[in-house]
């Protein structure tokens, strides 16, 4: 029996709900430890219910067509694309910089929507000079220049 | 009180602060005009600008913004057939056919009168009302304030999610959230795991740009729906004959607008609803209903009328409250605490003044979003034709830059990242994303007021008077689905012996 993506997400909840109470429990004073171990236990028990009710619906054809029906489709390949463009530049910016990930990111990601070298090339040298001028000439708040280059 | 009004309308009017409004609407009326584009996506993006700034320029900056981008939203349904915001799609219905028609300036001219109109009389409309909740207001202490605040989740849950349970999760998992960190009382660390990146808590700005920008961006590119290539050239004419359309149909104008106000006061109906509602009632009401979906002026009217009229009573129920009514005013009310001032009973009393100029700043706003439109619709309508593929990295940087500029952290680039996969995730299986928020924004006043309410009155502080009500409020809202069917039982009863 294969399982849908909404168990899976009631599944983390759940867990989620279970591992705040085991926390909560360790934190000594009743005032600190009340309001997370109450929230914990709403968590896991409405997790609980959902696992159920996801659960439940697979033996109901007609249910899991309505529920397949009002979830929106997304394209699985696109969005691990985005996801690897979002996460590198935020590796590049973290290693490197604004000063190098920003031209570099928009530059690379047009090529990769087959834009042209000149717009690419256009594109990424305004985005640098925009945000330059917006933070650091405008707001003067240094950019972050990347571990690579000495900033911690 | 009349001290109160004086001190807004003289806030207001400060040079800086007409300046910061003109910007502001400039800026609400070009993402309001770009399809896919909403506050919901931009209004994170503001937050790390504004922190810094004083909180009634940081305020009047972002209703400003707000308060026009349905207006700007209607010149793309109108010309292109393209709803720049979900509200605007009742608009489309006969904008569009009325362009096909050569009268596009004149959909426009009606769109723009009655949405700047529809903004402008609620705006009055709450502030005639301040002084009427003002005494219910000064009633509420810590316990009152503790159920407010759940039942002002627990709304959200119900109403902005796929189901109630799914919605409570959610608004459960913003509180835990919010734990997170150094707990003031005791001076335990809680959920810190021994990391020091996690002993301040998560910061707001990171959670608010990751869990709706950029899921939001995501969203949209995932779906395809990122390529909006048309180009849009209109010749602007009929605008005047437009704005005379409006005051030929005062009434259905002035019923849209009562009827998009009251829809706004209550918590978690959203502006799609008031636009269709009021769409709706202008057909029936019309002499000529076969007219609707073929280009009938009306049909721009009643929705125009709504979508801007429903701001003004949404902010009234956020800052006097503390119960935002939708994600928006959500995020409104996550900009409130950043900048120093608790929306609920306590803005009230203490920042009556700077809640008096955000809804006066509501009426302005429409005024100059209005003019803007009402002469360069066109221009504006060119912008729509950007392609997505120069606005997500335009977004995803400035979003990064401004994550930096508001924390000065760079692991802050993972909780960004971090929320964004959680949103999206959030967004596919119908948990709400504003109750997550909002259990994260109010987490901490929550945890004071109910420990305080333990001290004082002892476990069962709930039972008074106004937090039982609020309580039986918050019961029935969340059960509402199985009191309706219990209901229908009872009354089906006596039909079937």
């Amino acid at each position: 029996m294969k399982l849908k993506g909404s168990f899976w997400v009631a599944a983390f909840f759940l867990a989620l709900g279970i591992f705040g109470i085991s926390q909560s429990l360790t934190f000594g004073y009743w005032e600190s430890m009340v309001l997370p171990l109450g929230v914990s236990i709403v968590i896991s028990i409405l997790g609980a219910v959902e696992v159920a009710r996801e659960l439940l619906k697979r033996r109901e054809a007609a249910a899991r067509e309505t529920a397949e029906k009002s979830q929106p489709k997304i394209e699985s390949r696109r969005l691990f694309l985005v996801l690897g463009w979002v996460a590198s530049f935020c590796l590049a910016v973290y290693l490197f910089g604004f000063y190098i990930a920003t031209p570099t990111f928009a530059f690379a990601y047009l090529k990769w929507r087959k834009r042209s070298w000149l717009v690419a090339l256009i594109f990424a040298v305004a985005l640098l000079a925009f945000s330059y001028l917006v933070f650091v000439i405008g707001l003067k708040v240094p950019l972050y220049k990347g571990l690579v280059f000495g900033a911690r | 009180m009349l001290e109160a009004y004086g001190a807004a309308l003289a806030t207001l009017f400060q040079p800086l602060n007409l300046l910061i409004m003109l910007l502001a609407v400039f800026a609400g009326l070009i993402i309001g005009v770009i399809p896919g584009l909403s506050g919901l996506v931009m209004l994170p993006l503001l937050l790390p600008f504004v922190f810094r700034m004083p909180a009634e320029v940081a305020l009047i900056l972002l209703i400003a913004f707000h308060a026009v981008i349905f207006t700007g939203g209607s010149i793309s349904s109108i010309l292109l057939n393209i709803p720049g915001t979900g509200p605007n799609a009742a608009t489309m219905l006969d904008g569009f056919p009325m362009t096909q028609k050569g009268e596009g300036g004149r959909a426009i001219g009606a769109a723009v009168t009655s949405s700047m109109a529809g903004g402008v009389v609620p705006a009055f409309l709450a502030l005639a009302m301040v002084p009427l909740v003002m005494p219910v207001i000064l009633a509420f202490g810590q316990p009152e304030m503790a159920m407010l605040i759940l039942l002002g989740i627990s709304f959200l849950a119900a109403l902005t999610g796929g189901s109630a349970i799914k919605g409570i999760i959610a608004g459960m998992v913003g509180l835990l959230i919010s734990f997170v960190g150094y707990h003031s009382i005791t001076g335990v660390h809680r959920f810190s795991f021994g990391s020091a990146f996690l002993y301040d808590g998560i910061e707001l700005i990171p959670l608010a740009l990751g869990l709706f920008g950029l899921s939001e961006l995501f969203y949209l590119i995932t779906r395809g729906e990122t390529t909006i290539v048309r180009r849009a050239a209109v010749r602007m004419a009929g605008v005047v004959e437009g704005m005379k359309d409006v005051w030929r149909h005062r009434w259905l104008w002035f019923r849209s607008t009562v009827i998009g106000y009251i829809i706004g006061i209550i918590p978690g109906i959203g502006a799609e609803v008031a636009t269709w509602l009021c769409y709706g009632q202008a057909k029936q009401t019309s002499k000529h209903p076969e007219a609707f979906g073929k280009g009938a002026v009306e049909g721009v009217i009643a929705p125009e009328s709504a979508n801007n009229a429903k701001e003004a009573g949404s902010l009234l129920t956020t800052m006097a409250l503390g119960i935002p009514g939708s994600a928006v005013m959500a995020l409104f009310l996550a900009a409130f605490l950043m900048v120093g001032v608790t929306p609920g009973p306590s803005m009230m009393v203490e920042h009556l003044p700077l809640a008096l100029t955000l809804l006066l700043g509501i009426a302005l706003a429409n005024i100059v979003g209005g003019a803007i439109c009402l002469f360069a619709a066109p221009q504006l309508a060119r912008v729509a034709s950007v392609h997505f593929d120069f606005l997500f990295p335009g977004i995803l940087i400035v979003a990064m830059i401004g994550v930096y500029v508001a924390t000065l952290s760079p692991l802050d680039f993972a909780t960004v990242l971090i929320f964004g996969i959680v949103g999206l995730v959030m967004k596919i299986y119908g948990y709400s994303r504003p109750a997550l928020l909002l259990g994260f924004v109010l987490g901490g006043l929550f945890e004071n007021y109910s420990l305080l309410s333990i001290k004082i009155y002892g476990p069962l502080f709930f039972a008074r008077p106004i937090p039982l009500t609020l309580l039986v409020i918050m019961l029935v809202l969340l059960n509402q689905r199985y009191l309706k069917r219990a209901f229908s039982a009872l009354r089906g009863r006596p039909a079937r012996p």
